[in-house]
C-alpha cells in the first residue's frame, strides 16, 4: 500500500477528531456537561454516536478477517453484536435510563444499595473496558503496520494519545459529536471500497468461492511478510525467496518448498507461480471452498463448532448490556421512551453495517488469498480495496478504508476511556472535572501497555472475550436488578465475583496458551455458555438465601422510578431526585 | 423541575381532562390524598380542593408574573401527574400498579426475547440436524449465508420496533389509568394486551 495515501487518510481522521473535540471543549460548560453533554442531543445524532461508539476494531476489521478464515460461522459475531442491541431494548434500555444512573457502578449502588457491590463493579468495569481496548490498539498498530511499515506499537501509541487527549479535553460532548461523524465515516469506507470490490470480483469472471479445492494463487502473487511467520505446506511447490527462508538467506533464489511446516523471517518475500496452493499460516488449517462454506464445518480448524457458536452468541447477546461504553450512552438521552426509539435507530444503523464485512471476508479468499500465508486475514478490509483498482483509485479507496478502521479505533477506544475515567474519577477522585482528566490518563495507559507487550488473538476473537466477560458479570446483575425485587445485595456481590472472575480467568488462560484442541480449549476460549448461568444460579441462590436483608420500601421506590413513565415519574417530591453523577459522593 | 425526567413530551392519543378553574403552582407538587383503596374514589382532578395553597399569588413579593398557557400543557397533561403523587402518598396502591406495570412489559420483553431465543437458538440445532440445508442454495446464495448474512438483521430490527411499538403502549394504557377521567379501580389493573 502507498504509504502517502495511508498517513493522510490517518491524519484527516485524527484532525477531524481533535476539531470536533475542540469544538466539544467550547460547547462544555459545567461538569454535568462534561460528563453527560447535558443530555440535549438529537435521536439520530445519539443513535450514530452509538454505532460509531460500538463499531469497532472487530466490527470493522475482524468479522470480515475470522470469516474469510473459518467461513460461516463467524456471521454468528455480527448477528450477535446487533442482536445484543435487541436483548438490550428488550430488557435494559428504558428502565436503565429512568434509574437515573450514570454508570454500571451507580446502578449497583442504587439498586442494591451497597457500596462494596460498587466497588465490584467498579473494577469490572475497568477489566471489560482494558480488555476491549486492548484489540482496539492492537488492530491499530497492525492497520499503521500494513499501511506504512511502521512497527507495531506506533499505531497503538498514536490511537491512545489521541483518545486520551480527546477524552481530557472534551468529555462527553465532544465525544458524542466525534462519534456521529465517525459512524458515518466508517459506514462510508466499508460501502464504497465493498461495490468496487464485487465489481472486481465479476469481471475476474466471478470465481467460485465454494469450490471443492483449497485457495490457489490465480496469478504470480509476491507475499512480502511483516513478521515472521510459520507456515504449512501441503502441496510442494517453487517459490523465488528473497529473504530469510528455514534459516538460510536467500536472494531471488528458487526453492522447493516440501511439504510441513516452513519459518520465515520478516521481511523476506516469497514469488509464488500461478495456480500454486496457498500454504497456510501454522495454525490455521487449509479448507476447500465447500467446506468453508459449511456451516459447523469446523472449516480453519476450530474444535466444536457448534458449542463454539451458541457460546458465541450467548456473549454477544447478553454481554452487549453490559459494556460501560455502551451504558453510559443511554443516559443522554432525555427519557427512557426516547431511549427505546435511540435503540431502534441503532439496531436499523449496525445492520445496515453489518450486512457489508461478510463482502469482504468471502471474496477475500478469492482476491488474497496470501492473507491465509501471513495469518493477518484481520488486514482484509485494509488490503483488498486496492486490490479491485488499478492506480490511484485503488489508492484512494485503500486509503478511505483506513480512515473508516482509525475512526473504529479512536470512537470506541475514547467511549471507553471516558467510561473508565468516568468510574474512576467517580469513585476514587470526587469527580472534579481535573480528576476526570487525570483518570482519563489512567484509563488509557494499562491497556496501551498490554497491547504492545503482547501479540494477541485475532481482534473479533479478542472483543468476544470481553463480550463473555459482560455477559456473565453486569447482565446477570442489569436483569435481575431491574425485574427482580428478590435480589440482595450479596446475592449480586458473588454472582459478580464468581461469574464475572470466571469468565475474566478464562480469558487469561486463553489468551496466554493461544487457541488449543480439545473440550478444554474450547470451554476455555468460548467461556459463556457455562459462565453466564454460573453467574445467575449464584445471583439468584444467594439472594434467595439471603432474603432478610431485603428492605422492601428502597426495593420498591427503586422498582418505581425504573418503571414509571416519565410523565408519570417523579411529579410528586416524594422520589428523591437523581443525583448528578458527581454529587452525594464529597 | 428536578434532573430526572428531563424535557417531556406531550402525551398523545389522550384529551386532556376538563377545564381547570386555577392556574395553581406546578401541577402535582403538593401530594394530595385519596380514600383508601376500598373506597370509590372521586371521578377525576375536576373536584381539586379549593384550599389548595397557590404559591406565587400569597407572596407579597411584588413579582412579576408571566400569564401565559399553564405549564402542565407541556408536561402532558395534570392528571397524569397528580396520579403519580397519589402514587407516592399511598405506597400500598402505588405498588400495586407499578407491580402490574412491571409484570406487563416483563412479559412484552420475555415474549420476544422467547421469539428471538427459538430462531437464533434453533437455527444452530435445524443446521446439524438437516445437512440438507447447509448446502441449499435461494437466489445462487448459500442458505446459510443468506440467514446469517442477510435474513437475520431485518428480522431484528422487526422485532425491535414491534417492542417498541407495544412497551409505549403499555405505559400509555398504564398513564390513562392513572391519570383518566376515571379515577384508578382499587384492584391491579391488567393493563396490557
Amino acid at each position: 500500500m502507498n504509504p502517502g495515501h495511508g498517513l493522510a487518510a490517518l491524519a484527516v481522521v485524527l484532525v477531524a477528531t481533535l476539531a470536533f473535540g475542540v469544538y466539544g471543549l467550547r460547547l462544555s460548560r459545567g461538569t454535568s456537561d462534561f460528563y453527560v453533554a447535558s443530555r440535549e442531543i438529537s435521536p439520530l445524532l445519539n443513535a450514530s454516536a452509538i454505532g460509531g461508539e460500538y463499531l469497532s476494531a472487530a466490527s470493522f476489521l475482524g468479522v470480515a478477517g475470522l470469516v474469510m478464515a473459518y467461513g460461516v460461522d463467524m456471521l454468528a459475531y455480527p448477528v450477535g453484536y446487533t442482536a445484543g442491541y435487541l436483548v438490550l431494548l428488550l430488557l435494559v434500555a428504558a428502565p436503565l435510563r429512568r434509574s437515573g444512573a450514570y454508570t454500571l457502578p451507580d446502578f449497583a449502588e442504587e439498586r442494591l444499595g451497597s457500596l462494596a457491590v460498587r466497588r465490584v463493579a467498579g473494577v469490572l468495569v475497568a477489566v471489560i473496558a482494558w480488555l476491549y481496548l486492548v484489540p482496539q490498539l492492537q488492530g491499530a498498530g497492525l492497520t499503521l503496520q500494513t499501511v506504512t511499515g511502521a512497527p507495531r506499537w506506533a499505531g497503538a501509541v498514536v490511537v491512545a494519545a489521541v483518545v486520551v487527549g480527546v477524552a481530557a479535553a472534551g468529555g462527553m460532548r465532544s465525544v458524542t459529536l466525534v462519534q456521529g461523524f465517525q459512524f458515518w465515516l466508517k459506514l462510508t469506507a466499508i460501502a464504497v471500497p465493498a461495490l468496487f470490490l464485487v465489481m472486481a470480483w465479476r469481471s475476474a469472471g466471478a470465481p467460485a468461492l465454494t469450490g471443492p479445492d483449497i485457495p490457489r494463487f490465480d496469478r504470480t502473487t509476491v507475499v512480502t511478510l511483516q513478521d515472521p511467520v510459520r507456515f504449512d505446506v501441503t502441496q510442494p511447490v517453487t517459490v523465488r525467496v528473497t529473504g530469510r527462508l528455514d534459516g538460510t538467506p536467500y536472494t531471488a533464489g528458487a526453492v522447493r518448498l516440501g511439504d510441513g511446516g516452513h519459518t520465515a523471517t520478516a521481511g523476506t518475500a516469497l514469488t509464488f507461480p500461478p495456480g500454486a496452493a496457498v500454504p497456510h499460516r501454522h495454525g490455521l488449517a487449509p479448507a476447500s471452498g465447500a467446506r468453508w462454506a459449511d456451516p459447523l464445518s469446523g472449516a480453519g480448524g476450530r474444535s466444536h463448532p457448534l458449542y463454539a457458536l451458541y457460546s458465541i452468541l450467548l456473549a454477544t447477546l447478553l454481554g452487549t448490556m453490559g459494556l460501560p461504553h455502551v451504558l453510559v450512552r443511554f443516559y443522554t438521552n432525555p427519557d427512557g421512551r426516547a431511549a427505546r426509539r435511540t435503540t431502534l435507530l441503532v439496531l436499523v444503523l449496525l445492520s445496515g453495517f453489518y450486512l457489508l464485512p461478510t463482502v469482504y471476508g468471502a471474496l477475500g479468499r478469492v482476491l488474497a488469498p496470501q492473507l491465509l500465508l501471513t495469518g493477518q486475514t484481520d488486514t482484509a478490509v485494509l488490503v483488498l480495496p486496492q486490490l479491485t483498482q488499478a492506480g490511484e483509485g485503488g489508492r484512494l479507496l485503500a486509503a478511505l478504508a483506513t480512515a473508516g478502521a482509525f475512526a473504529a479505533f479512536v470512537s470506541t477506544a475514547s467511549g471507553l476511556t471516558v467510561s473508565v475515567a468516568g468510574v474512576v474519577s467517580q469513585d476514587l477522585l470526587r469527580g472534579s472535572t481535573r480528576g476526570f482528566r487525570w483518570a482519563s490518563l489512567a484509563a488509557g495507559i494499562p491497556p496501551l501497555v498490554m497491547a504492545t507487550a503482547t501479540h494477541g488473538l485475532p481482534v473479533a476473537d479478542a472483543i468476544g472475550l470481553a463480550f463473555a466477560v459482560a455477559a456473565s458479570s453486569f447482565c446477570p446483575l442489569l436483569v435481575l436488578g431491574i425485574w427482580w425485587r428478590g435480589l440482595t445485595d450479596l446475592g449480586a456481590l458473588l454472582g459478580l465475583v464468581a461469574g464475572g472472575g470466571l469468565a475474566a480467568v478464562a480469558v487469561v488462560l486463553t489468551s496466554v496458551r493461544g487457541a488449543g484442541h480439545g473440550w478444554s480449549a474450547a470451554l476455555l476460549a468460548q467461556p459463556a455458555a457455562w459462565t453466564v448461568p454460573v453467574a445467575f444460579t449464584v445471583m439468584i441462590t444467594v439472594s434467595l438465601l439471603t432474603r432478610h436483608r431485603l428492605s422492601p420500601a428502597a426495593v420498591d421506590r427503586v422498582m418505581l422510578r425504573m418503571h414509571l413513565p416519565e410523565e408519570v415519574g417523579s411529579g410528586g417530591s416524594a422520589l428523591p431526585p437523581v443525583r448528578p453523577p458527581t454529587a452525594g459522593r464529597s | 423541575m428536578t434532573g430526572l425526567s428531563g424535557p417531556r413530551r406531550p402525551r398523545r392519543g389522550r384529551p386532556e381532562p376538563g377545564p381547570e378553574p386555577e392556574p395553581g403552582p406546578e401541577p402535582g407538587e403538593p401530594p394530595r390524598h385519596k380514600p383508601l383503596p376500598g373506597q370509590k374514589p372521586p371521578p377525576g382532578p375536576a373536584p381539586r380542593p379549593p384550599a389548595q395553597p397557590p404559591a406565587a399569588p400569597e407572596s407579597p413579593a411584588p413579582r412579576r408574573v408571566a400569564v401565559s398557557a399553564p405549564r402542565r400543557h407541556r408536561t402532558g397533561g395534570y392528571s397524569a401527574r397528580a396520579g403519580a403523587a397519589d402514587l407516592h402518598a399511598q405506597p400500598q396502591l402505588g405498588q400495586l400498579y407499578v407491580r402490574s406495570l412491571v409484570r406487563n412489559q416483563l412479559r412484552l420483553s420475555l415474549g420476544v426475547l422467547a421469539v428471538l431465543a427459538a430462531v437464533l437458538g434453533g437455527l444452530p440445532v435445524a443446521l446439524a440436524a438437516l445437512p440438507g440445508l447447509r448446502t441449499a442454495e435461494v437466489a445462487g446464495i448459500r442458505l446459510p449465508w443468506l440467514l446469517l448474512g442477510v435474513v437475520a438483521y431485518p428480522l431484528l430490527v422487526g422485532a425491535a420496533y414491534f417492542h417498541v411499538r407495544h412497551a409505549e403502549r403499555v405505559e400509555r394504557d398504564f398513564t390513562d389509568l392513572l391519570g383518566g377521567p376515571d379515577a384508578p379501580p382499587a384492584a391491579p389493573p391488567r393493563a396490557a394486551r
